[in-house]
């Protein structure tokens, strides 16, 4: 911050190249307030605190499908050779394709519309959660299904009681991987599909070469996936670490 | 009761590896009653830990049958609890938590958890640690837990697969003591593999010996000494007596475990103070 201070106010790099973070801020203050007074530019969602209310919204529902949709698929493939046999090498084969090469399918399938950058996300972070997921519960020990078995446990018990909960710290690994993808993902759909949200913000201080709005976009999406990360996930790994005394090493 | 509460009748099992067919039992016969504690002592390879699984219905015979109450086993049910050499608590539940699961899974009603929790876990003098979480307890205590959990749900029959191996020989001792209090109490039919003849000859009733390659019984021993064995004379006598007839399957193990033709030292098998074939075997 020092040095991005020190270098801009000396005049050292020209502001359209990297603006000062005064500029910075004061774009940020207008973003968070523009939106009270009305629109802006003539886009009714052209404010900072509805284009992050309309991306987080894309975010969580493509994520949270992507969630429940990768674990089962990962618990899946990790449990029938079948699914495995058939399925598996497209998962691993698709994980390799950036989720934004949906993008042009996606358009042709669902329009210009929420649900094609909706599916641009899933793409983005199903996959990384399948495979998490299914290597989190190869990783499984024998023991717990053995000991779970000879005490009564069976079917959906078994998978939702001991299966799942054994492979916890795998599916967490997960769920972080699939919450930056998902975020990638998101991003790109909306540099492109221009409809709102933080990604059409950035996209604008481009076209404008407002250069202290694309930064200031910037820090608001690194703002909230640090706020996600320390609110949400340190707080879940920190107690499965807990629990599972991987701490005390 | 004419019928013996376990029977195996001419049970085979196979196991197929890279490197050939593994016949880990062969046509095997055993009568267990009811009550009974029996202990499965052999070397490595014997096919003592399938017998166990068999009974618990981890595995099923290849031939023969097992029967439980005159039933053939066809899976794990948990009227037939295990204790595994690990304790095999599931960590992400605390003590009290490990104990209640088995209780759910074997459907006692959930008004009867508190006080069976309760009882169970002050029988393994563990009630101050209902609380704890698994990885912070010592691995003699986990035991002790694992003991109260697979006992909780009333189990007809205990199986217990070196379930202390791993611990040393004093908390082991305790362990011992614990496990004749609590069998002498309730009776359980407990079947108990070892590779240590000592143990076997301080716990069980009668103690089988198991033959490797194929794997098969050898010969059984009714231990006829009184409760509680503390008497090291009386226990080394038959320790001694057992250890001679394990020697040659012993020293056929471990020529076949030797990756070069020569032949082991003549000679005894060299067999530690405790009557223990050593361990890992």
């Amino acid at each position: 911050m020092a040095a991005w201070a020190t270098v801009s106010s000396l005049g050292l790099v020209k502001p359209w190249l990297l603006p000062s973070p005064r500029a910075v801020l004061g774009s940020l203050w207008d973003g968070l307030t523009d939106g009270l007074g009305g629109a802006v530019g003539g886009h009714p969602m052209g404010s900072l605190p509805w284009g992050v209310l309309l991306s987080l919204r894309r975010l969580l529902v493509g994520y949270g499908i992507s969630l429940v949709a990768g674990v089962l698929l990962g618990l899946g493939l990790a449990r029938s050779r079948l699914l495995d046999e058939s399925v598996g090498t497209v998962v691993l084969g698709l994980q390799a394709l950036p989720s934004i090469c949906w993008m042009p399918l996606a358009i042709l399938w669902f329009g210009l519309s929420e649900a094609a950058v909706l599916f641009v996300v899933i793409a983005g972070s199903l996959l990384a959660v399948t495979v998490a997921t299914e290597s989190g519960v190869r990783n499984v020990p024998p023991l717990y299904l053995r000991a779970a078995r000879t005490l009564g446990a069976r079917g959906f018990t078994l998978y939702a009681r001991v299966l799942l909960p054994a492979a916890l710290p795998g599916i967490i690994t997960g769920m972080k991987l699939g919450w930056t993808f998902a975020w990638r993902s998101l991003m790109a759909g909306e540099l492109i599909y221009v409809a709102g949200g933080i990604g059409q913000l950035l996209k604008t201080g481009e076209d404008t070469g407002d250069m202290a709005r694309v930064v200031a976009v910037m820090l608001v999406i690194v703002a909230i996936g640090l706020v996600v990360e320390t609110l949400v996930f340190a707080r879940i790994e920190r107690r499965v670490r807990e629990r599972w005394g991987y701490d005390r090493a | 009761m004419t019928e013996s509460m376990i029977q195996l009748q001419g049970v085979s099992k196979q196991f197929t590896t890279r490197r050939g067919t593994h016949h880990a039992l062969d046509r095997v016969d055993l009568d267990i009653d009811a009550g009974e504690f029996i202990c499965l002592v052999g070397p490595s390879g014997c096919g003592k830990s399938t017998l166990l699984n068999l009974i618990a219905g981890l595995e099923l015979p290849d031939q023969g049958a097992v029967l439980v109450n005159g039933r053939p086993v066809r899976g794990p049910g948990p009227d037939r609890c295990v204790m595994f050499q690990d304790a095999a608590l599931f960590p992400w539940l605390s003590v009290a938590k490990n104990v209640e699961f088995a209780l759910e899974l074997a459907g006692v009603p959930r008004g009867d958890w508190a006080v069976r929790v309760e009882h169970h876990l002050r029988m393994v003098h563990l009630w101050r640690f209902r609380d704890a979480q698994v990885h912070e307890l010592s691995g003699g205590m986990r035991q002790r837990v694992a003991l109260a959990r697979a006992l909780a749900p009333h189990p007809q029959v205990l199986l217990m697969d070196e379930p202390f191996a791993a611990l040393d020989a004093q908390t082991r001792d305790v362990l011992h003591s614990e496990l004749m209090e609590v069998w002498s109490r309730h009776r359980k039919t407990v079947i108990f593999v070892t590779h240590n003849v000592r143990e076997a000859v301080r716990l069980g009733d009668r103690v089988v010996l198991m033959a490797t390659r194929p794997g098969r019984i050898q010969a059984i021993h009714r231990v006829d000494l009184a409760r509680p064995r503390e008497r090291e004379g009386e226990v080394a006598y038959y320790v001694a007596r057992l250890m001679k007839e394990l020697r040659l399957e012993v020293e056929k193990v471990m020529r076949e475990e030797m990756d070069d033709a020569e032949q082991p030292a003549k000679g005894p098998v060299p067999t530690g103070p405790r009557g223990s074939l050593g361990d890992g075997i």
